[in-house]
């Protein structure tokens, strides 16, 4: 099973997400922070990684750099960040995708990178 | 046997570093040879202190049993039977366990100083039993544990141990001075930065008088009565004249020269009366000396140059400033002056006359008909008409006397005429009367010549006497006019001061006041932008008109611009000197009404700019947030390729209702902003207990509520605050609170009292805050380290703050000691203390 992990600190968000993934039969882990993210990551590399960007310890592209520094894992960066900036810094930062919120029908995160993932 | 001296390291709050300041002398002292024994040392557990004991011979505490509990104490027999040169015993105000040989810990130290043994020691500023009940009003903590001050002060050494209130609180939360598991809300509010610096300069001030009194002692002892140059003190002797302005000046341009030169401005007001002083001048000189850094003070005495001295010497003044007389040379060779007075009685003060543009121009005439118009026309009649009809009389019953009683009678008349008239009809009177008493009363009669000598000589005392006598009375009767005139300008001045001073509106007050003293119908204060321009009205009593302003009656200017106009009777001369006191303060309370009024203007200002752009930005990202969750929640039950679990639906439905609050709740707090910055929040404030405030808002966080703990005394008690506006704000800062604690850490909600305000503390064990943003979290839209969160739109803490303020309180943040955060809210208890 296709291991995903939503890294979000906004409650609603993980648990819409969450459902949304397991009803199609994903396996969801969710973390709140960037650290926990990390620990996370470290201990049981997942498949796709959901990444929000503002979190409350850490820069999401931060946690993003970390990850790229031991893993290619597929990341999706999920921000209501919509400049054209902060997509291009999260691009080159290692990101797979960007979507921002609020999510447009169809568009849900993890449909696409299921079937990107090996 | 001589008595051991005492050492005391004073420090001004728990922490300093007054034991390892001890502990090192110790160690100074045992490498120099001296016999040095620790009695006592507390180390409160802190590993560096005890560290410090390490190679110092330590007698045994003695166990003294208590209750079932045994004690450590100090081992006082021991002590003795050791003799030591030096014995090192820790916080002299400690109180010994029942059981001890003494109740307190400094009599076991006497006792150990007069068996001849040298004593180091410490002790708290707080302990000090004349600063107890200060200690408690800045605290609130009540010191049990006292040492007289005369232990303290019989020191023959008190070094104070100083560390800035930063520099304590750093190591405070370091877990320096306690285990950071031992600091408790309660302790963190003792050593919170306002206390630590109230503390800090009571100790310095405490010590700073012992200073003094050794100087003093040094003094006596040494028979030293001439002043102490320990520092330039300069006093300048005003007259409330133009130009003590020119000798203030001077006189701070003197006490600059030296290093830390003091200015002392002295206004001699002579008792019969303010002889041309000008109350606005001396307004005005006392806001000057203020502003070159001195001080005003007033004295009265009828002998200036008495008075002047007697200051000087009582403030042990090491110079005198004074302006040089405004006598003529004439008046100068008469009677010495104030100036020649001064330096004949300064002895070792230095005297120093200044001169100025006033000098030598003569003083301000006195008012010349102080009797009034219709007692001068009496007088004058009486002056010209009462020779004549006396002579008549005398002539006519001229065989019955002789020429003394003609004098008497011709003096008696002039000394009326002065009474009546004052001096000049008196002295027209006196060569009246001494022309009559020739012409027809001094033989050869109806001649000018006189016969006799001796009758020539009589004449002349005569016309000496009458006139020395019309202007003795003439004198007395102008002291008496200017005295009750003097008198009734203080009465006034005082009565408006007193007025303004509880007057929420000012300017109408003094209005008020201005028509009651000039007894006018009406009073305003007008102003215009141009000389051309008309006047509009800042302020009136009474039916004033803009049409007034041309015929007004007085019109005393406050600036270029601004008048004072007072319509009704026409008032006298010296009345105009009282309306120009008036228009001094009433230009004093515009310029403040002016500044503070800029001030706010200025600061909305930038508000307003600062908060507009903070809206877009958190409305463009922060409210998009949950809109997001909903929109995620509602798209995915929306979809038809999968069917929902009813647990998936559930959870979805209350994933878009917590949203939903969320949304609410920050469009609430937007509101409450908007409301905060026009200034329309109205407040209900009633009187209100902790405990009913705090249950109420804990309930209202549900299942995230048992992470909340109560932690302050019931017995608290009322404060003054709106129960609904507290609620919002505890709701921020409860919410802001639990947020920043890692996992299921609790919030404690402490609370204490000072004199007349109560302190909310809320204590969380997040990451805190560095110092340098401490302020800035209170600002709208702003967050701390730039991570936008889901929830708030960085408006909990500035609504919090706000609403705060808005029930006369203050809301701030400070570092909960071991880590985190506290809120501190402040609020006026119902009814002060006793």
């Amino acid at each position: 099973m296709t291991f995903v992990l939503v890294v979000d600190d906004e409650p609603s968000i993980v648990r819409t997400l969450t459902i949304n993934l397991r009803a199609r039969d994903f396996e969801v882990e969710s973390a709140g922070d960037g650290r926990s993210a990390l620990q996370i990551v470290e201990e049981r590399p997942p498949d796709v990684v959901v990444l929000d960007l503002g979190l409350p310890d850490m820069d999401g592209v931060d946690v993003l750099r970390q990850i790229r520094a031991t893993s290619v894992v597929p990341v999706i960066v999920l921000s209501a960040r919509q400049d054209s900036d902060d997509k291009v810094e999260a691009l080159d930062a290692g990101a797979d995708d960007y979507v921002t919120k609020p999510i447009r029908h169809g568009r849900v995160p993890g449909q696409g990178a299921g079937r990107r993932a090996p | 046997m001589a008595r051991g001296l005492l050492r005391i390291y004073l420090g001004a709050a728990p922490g300093v570093g007054k034991t390892v300041a001890m502990l090192g002398e110790a160690h100074r002292r045992v490498e120099r040879g001296t016999d040095v024994v620790v009695g006592i040392c507390e180390t409160h557990g802190r590993a560096y202190t005890a560290a410090q004991i390490e190679g110092l011979e330590t007698v045994p505490l003695k166990e003294i049993e208590y209750r079932g509990t045994s004690f450590p104490e100090l081992d006082l027999d021991a002590v003795l039977a050791r003799a030591p040169q030096v014995a090192l015993i820790d916080e002299l105000a400690h109180t010994n366990v029942p059981g001890s040989r003494n109740a307190k810990r400094w009599e076991d130290m006497n006792e150990l100083l007069d068996a001849g043994i040298d004593v180091i020691s410490t002790v708290n500023i707080q302990h000090l039993e004349s600063l107890n009940d200060v200690v408690e009003s800045i605290t609130g903590v009540k010191q049990r544990e006292t040492v007289p001050d005369d232990v303290v002060r019989a020191a023959d050494q008190i070094e104070l141990v100083d560390m800035t209130p930063e520099a304590l609180r750093r190591r405070m939360a370091h877990g320096h001075i306690y285990p950071a598991g031992n600091v408790d809300a309660a302790l963190s509010n003792y050593f919170r930065p306002g206390n630590l610096s109230a503390l800090r300069e009571l100790a310095l001030l405490w010590l700073a008088d012992r200073v003094d009194e050794a100087l003093e002692r040094y003094r006596q002892d040494q028979g030293i009565s001439a002043p102490w140059p320990t520092r330039e003190r300069i006093v300048v002797a005003l007259n409330g004249r133009p130009e003590g302005e020119t000798l203030l000046r001077r006189a701070a341009q003197i006490a600059s020269r030296g290093a830390g030169g003091e200015l002392l401005a002295t206004h001699i007001a002579q008792s019969d009366g303010l002889v041309g002083s000008d109350p606005s001048s001396i307004a005005a000189q006392r806001k000057l000396a203020v502003e070159l850094g001195g001080t005003f003070h007033s004295v009265s005495g009828d002998d200036v140059a008495h008075a002047i001295l007697d200051f000087a010497r009582g403030v042990n003044a090491t110079q005198i400033v004074l302006g040089v007389s405004r006598r003529g040379r004439l008046q100068s060779l008469l009677a010495p002056g104030v100036g020649e007075a001064v330096v004949a009685g300064s002895g070792d003060i230095d005297v120093h006359l200044v001169s100025h543009d006033y000098a030598r121009k003569g003083l301000n005439k006195a008012p010349r008909n102080v009797v009034g118009m219709k007692r001068a026309a009496v007088g004058w009649v009486t002056a010209t008409a009462g020779p004549a009809l006396l002579t008549v009389l005398l002539v006519a019953t001229r065989q019955h006397h002789d020429l003394p009683l003609d004098m008497l009678a011709f003096l008696a008349l002039t000394v009326g005429c002065a009474l009546v008239g004052g001096l000049l009809p008196a002295l027209f009177c006196a060569l009246a009367s001494s022309l009559a008493l020739n012409y027809y009363f001094t033989p050869p009669i109806h001649t000018f010549t006189i016969e006799d000598p001796q009758n020539a000589a009589a004449l002349i005392v005569f016309l000496l006497v009458a006139a020395s006598v019309a202007s003795a009375v003439h004198l007395s009767a102008r002291r008496e006019a200017q005295a009750v005139a003097a008198q009734r300008e203080s009465r006034i001045l005082l009565q408006l001061a007193q007025s303004l001073l509880g007057a929420e509106d000012q300017l109408p007050t003094l209005l008020d006041q201005a028509r009651d003293t000039f007894s006018m119908r009406a009073a305003a204060i007008v102003r215009r932008d141009s000389v051309h321009a008309p006047w509009t009205i800042l302020a009136s009593s009474g039916p004033f008109d803009l049409n007034d302003v041309r015929g007004a009656s007085v019109r005393a200017p406050l600036d270029d611009m601004t008048e004072l106009v007072l319509s009704g009777p026409v008032i006298g001369a010296d009345e105009r000197r009282l309306v120009s006191a008036f228009a001094t303060h009433a230009s004093a309370i515009l310029s403040r009404e002016e500044l503070a009024r800029e001030a706010h203007a200025a600061t909305s200002l930038a508000k307003d700019n600062r908060t507009r752009t903070a809206l877009l930005a958190a409305v463009s990202h922060d409210l998009r947030t949950p809109l997001a969750g909903i929109k995620a929640a509602v798209s995915s039950l929306r979809q038809s390729d999968i069917t929902w679990s009813p647990t998936d639906e559930a959870d979805m439905l209350e994933s878009i209702e917590e949203s939903a609050d969320r949304l609410n709740a920050m469009v609430g707090n937007l509101l409450d902003m908007s409301r905060l910055q026009t200034g329309t929040v109205s407040t209900h404030v009633q009187e209100l207990h902790l405990q009913d405030v705090v249950a109420a808002s804990v309930g209202a966080l549900g299942d995230q509520g048992i992470r909340v703990r109560a932690w302050f005394p019931e017995d608290l008690p009322l404060f003054r605050a709106d129960a609904g506006l507290l609620d919002r704000v505890l709701a921020n800062l409860l919410e802001n609170a639990l947020k920043h604690s890692p996992g299921r850490q609790e919030v404690v909600i402490g609370g204490s009292v000072t004199r007349s305000r109560i302190q909310i503390r809320l204590v969380d064990r997040g990451m805190g805050v560095p110092d340098a943003l401490k302020d800035q979290i209170f600002a709208p839209f702003q967050r701390f380290g730039d991570a936008p969160r889901g929830e708030g739109v960085g408006l909990g803490l500035a609504v919090a703050r706000g609403l705060t303020e808005a029930m006369d309180g203050t809301l701030t943040a400070e570092d909960t000691p071991g880590g985190g955060l506290t809120m501190v809210i402040d609020l006026p208890l119902a009814s002060p203390l006793p």
